[in-house]
């Protein structure tokens, strides 16, 4: 639901990074998105047409990278994908976020 | 609903039923919006690839940092409550005030979409209030508390409760500026909330499990819903309370006051 907001921070840092550049058109902006950063990439989408409407990105094209959600277990180190749970498919113990929270801009395409 | 969402309704945001005026301190980006009519520029060359690397909240990061050291160099301890509508919050701190109000010195800042109904119950249970109606968005970010800050009395409050927009979702990606994120869920709403909406629990320090009085009622099993917890989170801290009875605040309390950041004051 908030997607449209953050869809508006995006568009703000990439048009104060291509001012910096004396760009006037953005043509892309990549993004990295993890899996479990709580925004959903359909919505993200759908709001970017919107937002940047009238804007120096307008028409621009979006490009989204998504990160999976994967954990390290804190009892035998091992690197596993996580569906639901924070528990290592190994030994079962529990684990630590190592991926899937990003929600970076990373770079733009500029004329 | 999505589009109603967000900044783009920033300028109806209140706070205390007025409305929130953008300021910018000199040690924050601004964040003006300026559309089109970029002009032309001589080192005008072509597609290029800017690298910017940075977080989208970044701004919503630098401006919740700068609350956290406002609050922390006054010696103020924060909280950020989140949860669904109708979890208990605004009960839950009506029962804190009650028990421990005079030596916490709680201060409370409600966001709401509409009405200043949850601040009147915080002022009527003895402890002062701000509220923030944010319209049509979903969350508080931490420009809105960044200003609400301003009508608080700092001086008189060691415990500042942050009741968020009711919604589960949306206010976990805001960082506040807050000490402890509190989740909270409600033993109605179900033994397997926690993991039907991981990403709170997730990023969340605390997770209290309210209406615990109602359990002989319900279909609900207390250790499961704390063994799923710990599978979404292996970090969270549990507790089971009653805002109606008061049972498991002691313990609440108990563990934030002897975390360092807040004594437990004049008995």
């Amino acid at each position: 639901m908030h997607e449209v907001s953050i869809m508006m921070s995006i568009l703000d840092l990439a048009i104060e990074e291509a001012r910096k550049h004396n760009a006037k058109k953005i043509q892309r902006i990549t993004l990295e998105v993890g899996a479990k950063s709580g925004v959903v990439i359909d919505a993200l989408e759908f709001a970017f047409e919107t937002v940047t409407r009238n804007s120096i990105a307008d028409g621009a094209q979006l490009t989204i990278h998504s990160i999976p959600y994967r954990g390290e277990c804190i009892s035998c180190g091992h690197q596993f994908d996580c569906a639901e749970f924070l528990l290592c498919d190994k030994c079962g113990n529990f684990g630590k976020i190592i991926s899937g929270q990003e929600l970076r801009i990373e770079s733009i395409e500029v004329d | 609903m999505c589009l109603e969402c967000g900044c783009s309704v920033k300028g109806e945001v209140t706070i205390n039923g007025q409305k929130m005026e953008h300021h910018h301190h000199d040690h924050t980006h601004h964040d003006d919006h300026d559309h089109g009519d970029q002009g032309h520029h001589a080192d005008h060359d072509g597609g290029r690839e800017i690298s910017i690397q940075r977080d989208i909240l970044s701004k919503n990061n630098q401006l919740a940092e700068h609350n956290r050291e406002h609050l922390q160099s006054k010696g103020i301890f924060s909280m950020n409550w989140i949860s669904a509508p109708g979890s208990g919050k605004t009960a839950l701190l009506e029962k804190l005030i009650q028990e421990y109000g005079e030596s916490l010195q709680i201060s409370v800042i409600e966001g709401d979409q509409q009405t200043d109904n949850d601040a009147r119950r915080i002022i009527n249970a003895g402890a002062s209030a701000v509220q923030i109606n944010t319209g049509a968005a979903c969350h508080l970010d931490a420009s809105m508390i960044h200003h609400a800050l301003h009508q608080i009395d700092l001086e008189g409050t060691r415990l500042l409760v942050i009741e968020n927009v009711g919604n589960m979702v949306c206010p976990t990606a805001y960082d506040l500026g807050e000490d402890l994120k509190v989740a909270i869920i409600s033993a109605p709403e179900g033994e397997d909330k926690p993991v039907k909406y991981p990403d709170l629990l997730l990023t969340a320090d605390v997770l209290l499990i309210n209406k615990i009085d109602l359990i002989p009622y319900l279909d609900f099993n207390l250790e499961n819903c704390i063994a799923l917890s710990q599978k979404v989170n292996p970090q969270i801290n549990i507790f089971p309370v009653s805002a109606k009875t008061g049972e498991g605040l002691q313990a609440f309390y108990d563990w934030f006051t002897s975390k360092g950041q807040i004594s437990k004051g004049p008995a």
